[in-house]
Order: C-alpha cells, then sequence, then structure tokens
C-alpha cells in the first residue's frame, strides 16, 4: 500500500504528523492562540521545523458554539492558506472542512487535502475534491450532525461501524473521482462515540489499518484521553503521547496533533523498534 | 629483490563494527575513518594483483558470524575478492612475525608460477588501537592509552618495524587494543620495512577508541631500482 498527499508520496511504514493550525477564537485547546495572522504563519514555521509533514487549517471549532457563515470561515483561511502556499511550496496543506463551497476555495488557493471531520455532511464534497486532483480525509461520526455532542449513542459493535461506514465513503468518493491513492480514513475518536468506543477503536486499529487505507488518527487532548486518566483540557499531552504510541505500533500512518516535537519523536521511536526506521546514529558498543 | 618487496602495498583500517552496514543509523558516526578506509582498500585493490586480510580473532567470540576484523574487510573490499588470514588476538609476537614473513614466504615459494598468477600482493592490515582512551571508552580510562597509541602510530608512519615488533603484548591487552596482533603481522610481512613509505594517518577516536587508516606503499625507487 502506498499513499499520496500533495507533491508526497508514503509507503504503508510512513508515520506523519499533521500539525493542528486552528484559525479560530474558541478551540478547546489553544483557544485562539494561532487567530492572528502573525501567530499563525510563525505556528507554521514552528510546526515544520519540529518535524511535521503536514498541516491541518481549520476556521470552525469542532465543538458546539457560535455559528460561523460560510463567507466568514473563507475569510479565515482563503487568504492563509494562500500565504503558506506562497511560503512553502512543497508544504502539504490540509484544511478542516465539511463545506463543498469552502473546499473547493481553499484548494483553488493551494491546499491538498480536505480533512471532512464531519464524515460526509456535505455530500458535494467529494466531487469538489476530485475535480482539483485533491487528496481527501473521511471520517465516522455515527450520523451526528456537525458541531454536536454525542449523546447516548450505542453500536454493537463500533469497529464494525466505523469500518461499514468509512469503507462506504471511501468508495463513494473514488465513485466521485477521488484518486484511490490520495483518500484517508479516520475513525474519528470522541465524534459520535463515548470514551469506551474510542477506547475500542484504538485498542482494534489494526482491524482499520487491514481496510488497506491509509489511517489518520486526531486523538491530541481529547476528552477520552482526559477521562482515563482523570485530565483536564492542558494536562492530557502524556496520556495523547501513550495512545500515539499504541496506535503507530498498531499501524496508522497519520497523526493530527497540538504537540509535534514530542509527537515526531514518539512516532520515530515506534518506527524505530519496529525497524521501519534505522536508529538516528548508532555508536553504544560499536566503536 | 627480498620477498618481501612482493608486498606492493597494505592498509590499515579500525575493526570497528561501526563500519558494518547491519549496524548503521541514518547518521554515519564515522565518515571521515570510513572514507579514508575505503580510499585505503581501494587502493591496495588497485594496486594488487592477490589481496590478503590480517585480522585479528574476536576477544570474546559469542557468535558464529566469523570475526568482525573480517567483516569489516569485506565490506570496505565490497566485490573484489581476498583472502583472509586470522590470527588470534593474543598471539605472542614470534607467531605473529613468523605469520607475516609466511605470508609473503608462501608468495615467494611459489617463484615464476607465483609472479605470472600473482606477483604483486597487498595487505589490507585490521587493527585498532586501545578502546581505554577515556571515561566513556568501552574499556573506561586506562592512563597507558594514549602513549600506547603514540607508539603505534608512530611507528606506522616511519613504518618502523621494529617499534611494530617492540609493541607490549600484555599492555595492548590491558589497554584492549586487538590491533597489537596483525600489527606485528604486518611487520614481519614487511622485513626491514625500508622499502615501504606511509602517507597521511586518518585518527579519529571520538568514542574513547583509537582507529586509525594508513595506507602503506613500496618505494618508487626500490620499483624502479631493477
Amino acid at each position: 500500500m502506498r499513499f499520496r498527499l500533495g507533491r508526497h508520496t508514503y509507503a504503508a511504514h510512513d508515520r506523519l504528523v499533521m500539525a493542528i493550525v486552528n484559525r479560530t477564537t474558541d478551540s478547546f485547546y489553544d483557544r485562539g492562540a494561532t487567530w492572528e495572522d502573525d501567530a499563525a504563519y510563525a505556528r507554521v514555521r514552528q510546526v515544520i521545523a519540529e518535524g511535521a509533514d503536514l498541516v491541518d487549517i481549520g476556521g470552525i471549532k469542532a465543538a458546539p458554539g457560535a455559528e460561523v457563515p460560510v463567507a466568514e470561515e473563507l475569510r479565515r483561511v482563503v487568504p492563509f492558506v494562500e500565504g503558506v502556499r506562497a511560503e512553502h511550496p512543497d508544504l502539504t496543506i490540509s484544511v478542516d472542512t465539511y463545506r463543498a463551497e469552502v473546499a473547493d476555495a481553499v484548494l483553488a488557493a493551494g491546499a491538498d487535502v480536505v480533512n471532512d471531520a464531519w464524515g460526509g455532511a456535505d455530500p458535494d464534497l467529494p466531487a469538489v475534491v476530485a475535480a482539483h486532483g485533491a487528496g481527501l480525509v473521511l471520517t465516522h461520526t455515527g450520523g451526528q450532525r456537525v458541531r454536536t455532542r454525542p449523546h447516548r449513542i450505542e453500536y454493537d459493535d463500533v469497529v464494525a461501524a466505523v469500518a461499514e461506514s468509512l469503507l462506504m465513503q471511501a468508495e463513494a468518493a473514488v465513485a466521485a473521482g477521488v484518486e484511490r491513492e490520495r483518500i484517508v480514513i479516520d475513525p474519528a475518536h470522541d465524534f459520535g462515540k463515548n470514551t469506551w468506543h474510542s477506547l475500542e477503536c484504538t485498542r482494534r486499529l489494526d482491524e482499520l489499518v487491514g481496510l488497506g487505507w491509509p489511517v489518520l488518527v486526531s486523538l491530541s487532548n481529547k476528552d477520552f484521553v482526559g477521562e482515563s486518566l482523570g485530565r483536564e483540557v492542558g494536562e492530557r499531552v502524556i496520556g495523547t503521547l501513550a495512545t500515539t504510541a499504541v496506535s503507530a505500533w498498531l499501524g496508522a500512518h497519520i497523526y493530527r496533533v497540538h504537540e509535534v516535537r514530542e509527537t515526531r519523536d514518539v512516532l520515530d521511536m515506534v518506527s524505530v523498534i519496529r525497524g521501519d526506521l534505522p536508529p538516528m546514529r548508532v555508536t553504544r558498543g560499536l566503536a | 629483490m627480498s620477498a618481501s618487496s612482493r608486498i606492493v602495498a597494505a592498509a590499515v583500517v579500525p575493526g570497528t563494527l561501526l563500519l558494518l552496514p547491519e549496524y548503521a543509523g541514518r547518521i554515519d558516526p564515522i565518515p571521515a575513518i570510513r572514507t579514508a578506509a575505503l580510499a585505503a582498500v581501494d587502493a591496495v585493490v588497485t594496486a594488487a594483483d592477490r589481496v590478503v586480510v590480517v585480522t585479528a580473532g574476536d576477544r570474546e567470540p559469542r557468535h558464529t558470524k566469523g570475526p568482525a576484523g573480517a567483516r569489516v574487510a569485506a565490506t570496505l573490499l565490497g566485490e573484489a575478492p581476498a583472502e583472509v588470514v586470522v590470527v588470534p588476538w593474543d598471539a605472542p609476537v614470534v607467531v605473529c612475525r613468523a605469520l607475516g614473513a609466511a605470508i609473503t614466504g608462501a608468495e615467494a615459494s611459489g617463484e615464476g608460477e607465483a609472479d605470472q598468477a600473482g606477483g604483486r600482493w597487498g595487505l589490507i592490515i585490521v587493527a585498532d588501537g586501545s578502546a581505554t582512551r577515556t571515561e566513556k571508552a568501552p574499556g573506561h580510562y586506562d592512563p597507558r592509552a594514549h602513549a600506547y597509541d603514540e607508539v603505534w602510530l608512530t611507528a606506522l608512519r616511519g613504518v618502523d618495524v621494529d617499534a611494530l615488533l617492540a609493541l607490549d603484548a600484555a599492555v595492548a591487552e590491558g589497554v584492549l587494543a586487538l590491533g597489537r596482533a596483525p600489527l606485528q603481522v604486518l611487520a614481519g610481512a614487511f622485513g626491514d620495512g625500508a622499502a615501504y613509505t606511509c602517507g597521511d594517518i586518518t585518527t579519529d577516536d571520538a568514542y574513547g577508541v583509537q582507529h586509525a587508516v594508513a595506507l602503506i606503499r613500496q618505494r618508487r625507487n626500490s620499483l624502479d631500482c631493477c
């Protein structure tokens, strides 16, 4: 299995860091830290220096909150995508949006991937992505409506439900013209899931990897980590990194994160242990 | 013509496992030594019709891979063919000297046949200095290490056969210098050494082990004189 993002081609054993860059005032973790242009451009430079393989730019927080109209979302992300593309010609740029209209504009502005974090909420999205020859991240939300929280959602088998939904979306995206090698699947921890569901998706991640599509996991500082450890937002980095290591061992390919440097080290360490990557520099006992 | 003059070139290279691809990381920790070792071995292969590798056996073999020095030499030689002579790491000097002479003598005893089949011989001597040069060295710090290394490196520079044969086996063992025996084989093969000259030596001890690469060639005038 190989997959492609932007100008880059990857192998099944590659493990990539996707750095979150929010153009929001109210996202749960960074709380508007990169709302201002200067801070956002600085964040992109920093995450590249820290080893990010791609960035994921978002203009709407995932959780419920103030309505962000299309025009406002466009204003938040399109000029920024243009600016990042101009400054970093080879960087893979993903944009987190569920709206086909926004996707069309950011892809025209230089983005490479659309991260459809709300699981096909806009049926026109795949065709737009296909028209630009871009990549598409598909997510499982269990039918949960955009920007709502799960309430009393239950599954007979959450992993089976995730697999079924993602396979259906993937085939639909291929039918809409999206390149097979540019489709990524994401079980979407915490989306349409309680903590038990997210933990089961983590424990059985190898089943999703086995579907044959590149797997993205978005674990960073999420509630399932917090509930597992009894840790509030701001205290979940270690739990996130432990979950990252387990997910990497089980074969996930792309990690959407706030903490780039730490994630890079965790992923590289797992890659080295698995024999997918030589150690950086080895002299102990050999000289 | 002395028998030893049939040896046209000798490379001295370290036996460090850092030179083996199976232990390589993403960053080469000894690029200068590797470059020099490859160049020295290539020079010997180019100059000689037959190449003999001389290496010490491992001090504490716990495997069936063969001596590390032989594998390092094979890596440096690539496709080039060579014979391998393994000398016990603790062989006494008289044994080493005799072995060196025997390598040369075996070549000489072939007489005309040897002259035709392989008149120009090259040696690859796999030899390290001490492994006790710093507190973080494999054998920790031994105050004798620097003096020991200075002696054998100076001897190589001057192709001083007597100084190589005078290396103290007990001190070498104490400072974990696995190269003592192969260097004394080299001395035995070189006769009085007068026919040879040593180029610049590349050295490194970043890991507390004295690595060195030397290329010793037959003097041009000794080739031309007859």
